[in-house]
């Protein structure tokens, strides 16, 4: 049978800020590239819609 | 016919800002993804936050203008306010489906669920629909002074909503955490702090550069549109038309 002080003896492992990270880089990194996805294409449908407003009516 | 005539250059300023913002983006991140300290509850999860919380800000301060430009087309009924008006609902309900997005992402590895029916989650949503419902009704209306009237009044239920969408997380018993950064206080270590406001600058500054280059396409419509009705109501317009 483990004694008490075994218990308190075993400390938990010190994670690293790289181990740490990568345990929750999915959700981290979603959210990342949800909001630059969103910027990205925002913009181009921007762009695209400044081309079309720019042409002359005799163009269309 | 093919297409010789480009649309107009953007203004300089415009370019500068837009280039300044992608650099401050890109800082940001960085600020968040690796300057920022873990939480002491929520350990790295906490870098989700500075992209949700920018975000959601920014949504705010864009409902807030829309209805200011509403305000200002009932007032004095000129046509560029309503065109800032739309510009800035367009940008509004783009942020408020990132809010809800990025809230749902962000909701799940901490709460343990993407969403649930509380006060503050549905307040957001039901600010969606409204958001989408000020297109609908823009959609069905063809005088664009009735138009705009009409739109500009949704814009200000939108508003009247976010008082109760911000501090609902106080009010109410609600999954979402109570507001750490409020008028009543600060509760953030001074590092996140730092990164949060940065981030928000930023999505204020990405607010600022959609909203600049939305009035411009705006006002081209406008243009295009009025150089139609003149050709139109025009002698010999018929020919004009049919060519």
């Amino acid at each position: 049978m483990r004694s008490a002080s075994a218990a308190r003896a075993a400390p938990a492992p010190r994670r690293s800020f790289v181990s740490d990270l990568a345990q929750h880089w999915r959700w981290v990194g979603l959210i990342w590239l949800e909001v630059s996805v969103a910027y990205a294409a925002y913009s181009l449908y921007l762009a695209a819609r400044a081309r079309r407003a720019g042409r002359r009516e005799e163009d269309r | 016919m093919t297409d010789t005539h480009q649309a107009p250059r953007r203004p300089l300023w415009w370019r500068a800002l837009a280039l300044v913002t992608l650099v401050l983006f890109l800082v940001g991140a960085y600020l968040a993804l690796v300057v920022s300290p873990p939480d002491v509850n929520q350990g790295q999860l906490i870098r989700m936050m500075y992209a949700h919380v920018s975000v959601a800000w920014v949504c705010f301060v864009a409902v807030l203008v829309t209805a200011a430009y509403g305000m200002l087309f009932l007032l004095r009924g000129n046509g560029i306010d309503d065109a800032r008006a739309v510009a800035n609902a367009e940008v509004a309900i783009f942020f408020a489906g990132l809010t809800l997005v990025s809230g749902m992402t962000y909701s799940k590895p901490t709460l343990n669920t993407y969403w649930t029916w509380d006060a503050k989650l549905t307040l957001t949503a039901l600010m969606f629909a409204l958001l989408v419902g000020y297109f609908v009704v823009r959609g069905l209306i063809d005088d664009p002074t009735r138009r705009g009237r009409v739109s500009a009044v949704v814009s200000m239920i939108v508003a009247a909503s976010l008082p109760f969408n911000y501090l609902a997380a106080a009010w109410f018993r609600t999954l979402h955490p109570t507001l750490s950064v409020a008028v009543t206080g600060v509760h953030v270590a001074p590092t996140m702090l730092f990164v949060l406001v940065f981030n928000a600058g930023v999505a204020a500054l990405i607010y600022l550069t959609f909203v600049s280059e939305r009035v411009r396409i705006g006002k081209l419509e406008m243009a295009r549109h009025e150089e139609r009705e003149r050709r139109e109501s025009g002698p010999g317009s018929k020919e004009v038309v049919r060519v």
